[in-house]
C-alpha cells in the first residue's frame, strides 16, 4: 500500500522523453489535416465542419499536453520546479483572461468561443513561461 | 576537488544547468541533492551552503 509520504516526495510522473516527438506528430497532424482540408474544397455541411473542428482541436491540444508532460533530457528536480511555477502561472493565466475578456466583452472572438480556445491559450502560456525559464535557469 | 561542472552534474544526477544555478545563487537544491553533495566533497551540508540574511 502506497505511503502518503510517496505523494509528497515522489515526483510528478511524466510521459518519457520519446512523448515530445508524438506531441509534435499530433500538432503536425492536426495542421496538416486542416490545411488539406480547405485545400481539398470540399463542401462541409455546418455539422461536418464543427466536427472537423473538434477533431482538429482535439488532436492540437493532445499534442500540446504530451511535450507538455513528458520528461526533459534532462529532467531533474529544477526542470520540475520551473514546470510547476509554470502550470501555476498557466492557471493563474486563464483563469483572469476568463475575467478580463468577459469584463470587456471580447469573449465572442472566434478563438476563444469556447473551452479549446482556452485550453490552447493556456497551453501557450505554460509552454512561454516553462520554456522562457528553462533559457534563464 | 578539480572538476567540471559537467562531471558534478553526472556524478549527482542533475544538470550541468542546475549545478551552474546553484554556483550563481539562483536556485536553492533540495535537502536530497545538497546531501549528495557533500558526501561528494565529504563535507557537511552547513560547510558548503549558508543562509542568506533574508532567509
Amino acid at each position: 500500500m502506497p505511503k502518503v509520504t510517496d505523494y509528497f516526495n515522489k515526483p510528478l510522473n511524466l510521459l518519457p522523453n520519446y512523448f515530445k516527438k508524438i506531441g509534435l506528430g499530433f500538432i503536425l497532424a492536426s495542421v496538416v489535416f486542416v490545411v488539406s482540408v480547405k485545400i481539398s474544397g470540399i463542401h462541409l455541411t455546418v455539422e461536418k465542419k464543427e466536427m472537423m473542428k473538434t477533431i482538429f482541436w482535439d488532436i492540437l491540444i493532445i499534442g500540446m499536453l504530451f511535450i507538455a508532460f513528458s520528461k526533459e533530457k534532462d529532467e531533474d528536480e529544477l526542470t520540475m520546479l520551473i514546470r510547476m511555477k509554470a502550470l501555476a502561472s498557466a492557471f493563474v493565466y486563464i483563469v483572469i483572461f476568463k475575467i478580463v475578456s468577459d469584463v470587456f466583452g471580447i469573449i465572442d472572438h472566434e478563438l476563444i468561443e469556447n473551452m479549446n480556445g482556452y485550453f490552447f491559450q493556456m497551453m501557450m502560456w505554460y509552454f512561454f513561461v516553462y520554456y522562457s525559464a528553462k533559457l534563464l535557469r | 576537488m578539480n572538476i567540471t561542472q559537467q562531471e558534478l552534474a553526472d556524478k549527482v544526477g542533475v544538470s550541468r544547468q542546475t549545478i551552474n544555478s546553484i554556483e550563481s545563487n539562483r536556485y536553492i537544491p533540495s535537502t536530497t541533492l545538497a546531501i549528495k553533495l557533500s558526501n561528494l566533497f565529504d563535507k557537511t551540508v552547513n560547510e558548503i551552503f549558508e543562509l542568506e540574511e533574508w532567509d
